[in-house]
C-alpha cells in the first residue's frame, strides 16, 4: 500500500523498473491522488542514464582469437634437444649392434678389402718347415676343427682330383725357397665317407669343368677363393676374388721381408687362413 | 564457450563494456586496459563460462578491476567546472551532460550500480551476482545513488 512514508521508495523502484504491474497501478493511483508528487516522479524518471553510443571500443580485432595454424606449431628448445638426443642415441645403437656378422658376401667386401690379418712370426727354420703339411686350412665355425681340413680336402679330391694333386697356383708362382710347400696328395687325406654331404655343401666350391681350352680359366679359379666357403653364384663373388688377389699380390711384394706369413680372410662368420 | 562464441562476445559486448569501464574509471586508457583484461580472463575461463553468461562474466571482471583500479591509483580527477555554464531544462540536451557530472559525484560502487542498472538493464538480482552484493544491498545503494543524483539535479535546477 502506497502512502506518504513509502511513496519515494515506490518511485525509486518504478524508476529502476522493479515494480510489479499491481504496484505500478497502485503508485499511479497514489500520484493521481497527490498531483504535487508528479514532478518528483518525473525527476526520478529523468535520472535514468542513457548509454553514449558514440563511445566505442576501437581495436576489437586485437581481442579476437583465431585457431592455431597447424604449420606454426612451436616446439620448445628443450623438447627439440631431447628429440635430437634420442635420435642420436638410436642411430649410435643401430650402428653398434648392426655390425655385420652373418651378412651377405657383398657386405663382406669391405672387410676383405681391409688389410688382411698377417701374422708375422719370427720362427726358426725348423718351425718354418714344420708348418707346410697343409698349405691351405679352411676353418669353418660350424664344423669341428679336427674334421675341417680333411673333409674339405676329401670333397675337393672327389670332385676334382686333378686340381687337388697340383699345388695351388698362387703357391706355384711364388717359388718359396725357404718354405717349400709340399703338395697335397690323396695319401695325406684320410678318406671320409660321405655321411652328410649336404651339410657341407655350402663350403664346397661348385664344380669347375676341366677342359683343355679352359685350363687357364680353371687355374685362375683355383686361387685361394676356390677354397673359400662361398659359391661363385653369390652376388659380389667377382669383387671378392679381386680383393683376394690384390691381397695376395701385396703379400708377394712384402714376402721377401718376412719369413713366415699367414693370411686370414674372413667371409661372414668363416675364416680362410693361408699359410705360405 | 567455444572460439566462435567468444569472438561473438567480443563483437557484441566490447563497446558496452568499454562504456561501462570509461564511466567507472573516468579514464579511457584505463578503460581499455579493463576491457582487454576482462576478455583475456574470459578467454582463459571459456571452458567454464557459457555463452549466455559471458556478458555477466565480463561485467563482473570489469567491475572488480575498475574498483581495484580506483582504489589503488585514485585517479579520479573530477574537474569542477563552472556550474553556471551547465543548465538543466527539461527536455534539453544538456540534461545528459549534467547527469554525467552528477554521476561523478557518486562513489565507484554506486556509479557501477547505476551504470549496470541504466546502461545494461540488469535486475537487482543480476547486479548482486555481478558485484557480489546482496539484493538488499543493491537496492539500498542504488536508491542512495538516485537520491544523490536527484539532489544534484535539483540543485542545478535552482541555479537557473
Amino acid at each position: 500500500m502506497v502512502n506518504m512514508e513509502n511513496y519515494e521508495e515506490y518511485m525509486l523502484l518504478e524508476a529502476d523498473g522493479e515494480l510489479t504491474e499491481a504496484k505500478q497501478k497502485a503508485l499511479q493511483a497514489f500520484i493521481e491522488q497527490h498531483p504535487e508528487l508528479k514532478n518528483e516522479m518525473d525527476l526520478f524518471t529523468a535520472l535514468k542514464l542513457e548509454p553514449d553510443a558514440s563511445i566505442i571500443y576501437e581495436g576489437k580485432e586485437e581481442l579476437l582469437k583465431s585457431l592455431p595454424t597447424p604449420g606454426k606449431r612451436i616446439i620448445s628448445p628443450g623438447s627439440w634437444w631431447t628429440c635430437s638426443a634420442v635420435a642420436a642415441c638410436l642411430a649410435l645403437a643401430i650402428m653398434l649392434f648392426s655390425k655385420p656378422d652373418n651378412t651377405a658376401p657383398v657386405n663382406t667386401i669391405a672387410h676383405t678389402t681391409q688389410p688382411a690379418k698377417i701374422d708375422t712370426k719370427t720362427t726358426t727354420g725348423e718351425e718354418l718347415h714344420s708348418t707346410t703339411k697343409d698349405p691351405v686350412t679352411i676353418e669353418n665355425n660350424r664344423l669341428p676343427r679336427s674334421t675341417t681340413v680333411a673333409r674339405t680336402k676329401k670333397k675337393v679330391v672327389t670332385e676334382e682330383p686333378k686340381t687337388v694333386t697340383e699345388p695351388i697356383p698362387v703357391l706355384e708362382k711364388e717359388n718359396i725357397a725357404k718354405a717349400p710347400v709340399q703338395p697335397v696328395t690323396n695319401t695325406n687325406i684320410e678318406p671320409i665317407k660321405e655321411e652328410k654331404p649336404e651339410e657341407y655343401a655350402h663350403i664346397i666350391q661348385p664344380e669347375i669343368p676341366v677342359q683343355p681350352h679352359a685350363v687357364s680359366e680353371a687355374k685362375a679359379k683355383q686361387t685361394l677363393l676356390a677354397f673359400a666357403p662361398v659359391q661363385e653364384k653369390f652376388e659380389g663373388f667377382a669383387d671378392i676374388r679381386e680383393a683376394v688377389n690384390e691381397k695376395v699380390e701385396k703379400v708377394k711384394n712384402i714376402r721377401s721381408k718376412i719369413k713366415d706369413t699367414d693370411i686370414q680372410f674372413r667371409f661372414g662368420n668363416k675364416e680362410l687362413t693361408v699359410r705360405l | 564457450m567455444e572460439l566462435i562464441e567468444y569472438n561473438a562476445s567480443v563483437k557484441q559486448w566490447a563497446d558496452a563494456l568499454f562504456r561501462f569501464a570509461c564511466k567507472c574509471t573516468g579514464n579511457p586508457e584505463d578503460a581499455r586496459d579493463v576491457v582487454q583484461s576482462s576478455f583475456e580472463v574470459l578467454w582463459q575461463k571459456r571452458k567454464n563460462v557459457t555463452a549466455e553468461k559471458a556478458k555477466a562474466f565480463l561485467f563482473q571482471v570489469a567491475y572488480r578491476q575498475s574498483i581495484d583500479n580506483y582504489r589503488k591509483q585514485s585517479r579520479v580527477t573530477y574537474k569542477e567546472q563552472s556550474e553556471t555554464e551547465e543548465t538543466y531544462r527539461p527536455g534539453h540536451t544538456d540534461l545528459k551532460r549534467v547527469l554525467d557530472r552528477a554521476l561523478n559525484r557518486l562513489d565507484e560502487q554506486q556509479k557501477a550500480l547505476v551504470l549496470l542498472k541504466d546502461y545494461e538493464g540488469y535486475s537487482y538480482e543480476e547486479i548482486g551476482q555481478i558485484t557480489g552484493l546482496s539484493v538488499t544491498q543493491v537496492k539500498v545503494y542504488l536508491h542512495r545513488a538516485r537520491k544523490t543524483l536527484k539532489e544534484y539535479l535539483v540543485s542545478v535546477e535552482h541555479v537557473i
